[in-house]
């Protein structure tokens, strides 16, 4: 069980959600498949408003 | 992070993949994708396991057929967006605003069967925005463990 302060770092607003989405997913359904690296998805998190260590896509060092 | 090298034919399999669940069908398993496309049934297995490897596709731990294609589902699930074009299990709430997107549909409505501790909640998209955007999406853990089990996730 996530403790509250967990469960709130790993949550995001609807409208951030929206955000994101049309960022990411507008327009790809008929790209070749090509993994984009970590650093962008990382910015685009970054740029909705999802900072901190639980918005990061690399495992804590 | 992902040193998986897909080959032309892990493309096209994932394009026939993706075509399916667009347009509202279930993804075609081993054996049909086997023979539209002409190859061995061997080919197309090392086809799917070399995509999930990448995180284009999820398998299913037992089968090995096609569970997700996010933000689509291959299965039922909690999450359904529904259009005047079709209709398309999601994996989660995130996935159900993603499809919006990435079919850009202009109407929508988008369903959340709920669960433990969740609501069940209807949203709609109109001309291409979403009404409602009070509300949270809570993932149950942080974001370099979701591909840990992205299922669960």
């Amino acid at each position: 069980m996530a403790s509250v302060r967990e469960a709130l770092a790993t949550s995001m607003t609807l409208e951030q959600c929206w955000t994101i989405s049309e960022i990411w997913y507008a327009g790809r359904l008929d790209l070749d498949y090509e993994r984009p690296p970590v650093d962008y998805f990382q910015r685009l998190l970054r740029g909705a408003g999802l900072v901190g260590e639980a918005w990061s896509l690399l495992p804590p060092s | 992070m992902w040193p998986v090298a897909l080959v032309p034919l892990d493309q096209v399999v994932r394009h026939r993949v993706y075509a399916a669940l667009a347009g509202g069908e279930h993804a075609p398993g081993t054996s049909t994708l086997a023979e539209t496309l002409g190859v061995g049934p061997a080919e197309v297995r090392d086809a799917l396991e070399r995509l999930h490897a990448a995180h284009a596709l999820v398998l299913d731990a037992k089968t090995r057929e096609v569970r997700m294609a996010p933000p689509f589902s291959n299965v039922p699930t909690a999450y359904r967006v529904e259009s005047a074009r079709g209709a398309w299990d999601v994996n989660c709430a995130w996935d159900s605003l993603a499809l919006v997107r990435l079919l850009d549909l202009q109407e929508a409505r988008i369903l959340d069967q709920g669960g433990p501790g969740r609501e069940r909640r209807v949203l709609t998209v109109v001309a291409g925005n979403l009404v409602q955007r009070d509300g949270v999406i809570s993932l149950p853990r942080p974001a370099w463990r979701w591909w840990d089990d992205i299922i669960f996730t």
